[in-house]
């Protein structure tokens, strides 16, 4: 489990009380959390196209507030960076940041199916 | 005893399954809102103990349902409304609409939840 790791983009020590009681919430949490990933970068994306700032401070502000849960502090860090931008009305470096974005995300993305699969029925078997 | 009701109205799902997870052991049952419209509606159905209000949500925001709060004069119960906005003004602006304390965003659940144990031991809540 992605606890007390520097390596790690994400720390879950948040969680591991919920985890402990209830695993299924545990999981249902990492797998809400990665289904929600896919509409809201495309509305990311589809407001970038049309420099729409509000959008992109909206979308930003989601992933800040939703990553937080997760301890994604380097992603949470791009995302407030776009959210502060955004609302600023000054777009200008914006293709930079979702660069950044892109990548901090896939590295939560990918330490969370990690987790779901740590989660997953038979695992601790493997 | 009659169970203490929270609605909790933000359109992040995995932070009101974790603040859902963490205030039903203190004796909240708790309704979630997806946006704005859902939460004036369940508000609206049976007022709260206690709300839960992000600022920045889809089809209505915050602000807008604490105006709605305000001109349909719907109060007696403890606001909490989670912000980005980390400014004093901002927070006043939100407290003059009736918010009772602001929470800026990102915040830790498990502290928030400790703070609202704190406020309902008090008879705030």
């Amino acid at each position: 489990m992605a606890l007390n790791n520097p390596e790690s983009p994400v720390d879950l020590n948040e969680l591991v009380d919920i985890r402990d009681a209830d695993a299924s919430l545990f999981k249902s949490i990492i797998d809400q959390y990665l289904m929600d990933i896919p509409g809201h970068v495309e509305a990311l994306q589809k407001a970038q196209v049309q420099r729409d700032a509000e959008a992109i401070g909206q979308q930003a502000h989601f992933f800040r507030g939703s990553s937080a849960n997760f301890r994604a502090n380097a992603f949470v860090d791009v995302c407030g960076r776009m959210e502060t931008q955004a609302h600023s009305g000054n777009l200008q470096n914006m293709t930079v940041l979702m660069n950044e974005f892109t990548r901090e995300l896939q590295r939560v993305r990918e330490a969370l199916e990690a987790e779901q699969r740590k989660c997953a029925p038979g695992a601790e078997d493997v | 005893m009659t169970p203490k009701t929270a609605i909790l109205c933000d359109d992040d799902k995995t932070t009101t399954m974790i603040l859902k997870h963490l205030l039903t052991p203190l004796g909240f049952s708790v309704s979630v809102a997806q946006n704005g419209k859902e939460g004036m509606a369940l508000i609206e159905a049976a007022k709260p103990d206690l709300l839960i209000l992000d600022l920045e949500m889809p089809v209505k925001n915050g602000i807008s349902v604490l105006q709605d709060l305000k001109e349909k004069n719907i109060s007696g119960f403890y606001t909490i409304v989670l912000s980005s906005h980390e400014s004093e003004t901002a927070h006043d602006q939100v407290k003059q609409l009736g918010a009772d304390e602001v929470v800026v965003k990102p915040f830790t659940p498990a502290l928030l939840v400790k703070h609202i144990e704190d406020i309902a031991k008090e008879g705030r809540v």
